[in-house]
């Protein structure tokens, strides 16, 4: 290798399987004849993070939504179900109808399981749970912005 | 340094989390709903990986999740570069294996 890796501020198209969610300023490397590189550890962060900004920003829940969730925490659909006390056939039947948003009652259940276990301080209550926005057609999150917000907080 | 050596490098790179993305993997990650935790699952969980003399890869075949197998395709430089992800189908064995598993 002759020359050296160049660190690298670039746009993020797509976290995990949220493909209209976009993250600017994301630090990568770049690699001569490889092209950028964003490190796991980040990218792992972002996806956290972004499921963070799913629930604050009140964007309702569908299939698409819960299999990132889930996947993030590493949970297979039976360890989720668990979580929920439900059949892992909800789960499933969630996740396969990926545009389908979830009935009030999933999605507060779902939300608050996931406040609970990304360690978030959410108002107890039904409306702060629910959704109230669609799922927009781009999510467009600034990385730097993403985490000073998460350490005010 | 051989190739198995630097192949079973990367691999523990990849299970204790130390590696990057490259922007085609991550697009492809994206794409095939591949997460990060799932291509540590799937290090965790691989049972084949061989040489690709062409690109100068290691191709790992593994799974994501129990019920989902995929794999992945790594290179090492100073860091541990996954270039990219895929999902794959059981080969023969494999579900003759889960079958008289069953049984």
């Amino acid at each position: 290798m002759g020359k050296e890796a160049s660190e690298v501020r670039k746009t993020l198209k797509g976290v995990g399987n949220l493909k209209y969610v976009e993250v600017q300023n994301v630090p990568m490397k770049s690699y001569p004849g490889f092209g950028d590189s964003v490190d796991a550890q980040v990218l792992a962060d972002i996806e956290k993070q972004v499921a963070r900004e799913l629930i604050t920003r009140r964007i309702h829940v569908r299939g698409l939504e819960v299999e990132f969730f889930r996947s993030i925490l590493g949970l297979s659909q039976r360890e989720f179900a668990q979580k929920l006390g439900l059949c892992h056939v909800s789960v499933l039947k969630w996740e396969k109808a990926h545009e389908k948003p979830l009935e009030l009652v999933n999605e507060v259940a779902l939300k608050a399981l996931m406040a609970g276990l990304l360690k978030m301080r959410l108002p107890a209550s039904v409306e702060s749970l629910s959704g109230e926005t669609a799922v927009p057609k781009k999510l467009a999150l600034d990385y730097s912005s993403l985490f000073t917000q998460r350490r005010r907080a | 340094m051989e190739r198995s050596e630097e192949g079973q490098r990367i691999l523990a790179s990849v299970v204790e989390g130390r590696f990057r993305l490259l922007n085609h993997a991550s697009q492809r990650s994206t794409e095939r709903g591949v997460f990060v935790e799932q291509i540590i699952q799937c290090a965790k969980t691989c049972f084949h990986w061989k040489w690709q003399e062409k690109p100068g890869t290691h191709l790992y075949l593994g799974f994501f999740s129990p019920d989902r197998p995929g794999g992945f395709t790594a290179v090492l430089l100073d860091e541990v570069l996954v270039v990219t992800v895929f999902k794959r189908r059981l080969t023969q064995w494999e579900k003759k294996l889960a079958k008289s598993a069953k049984h």
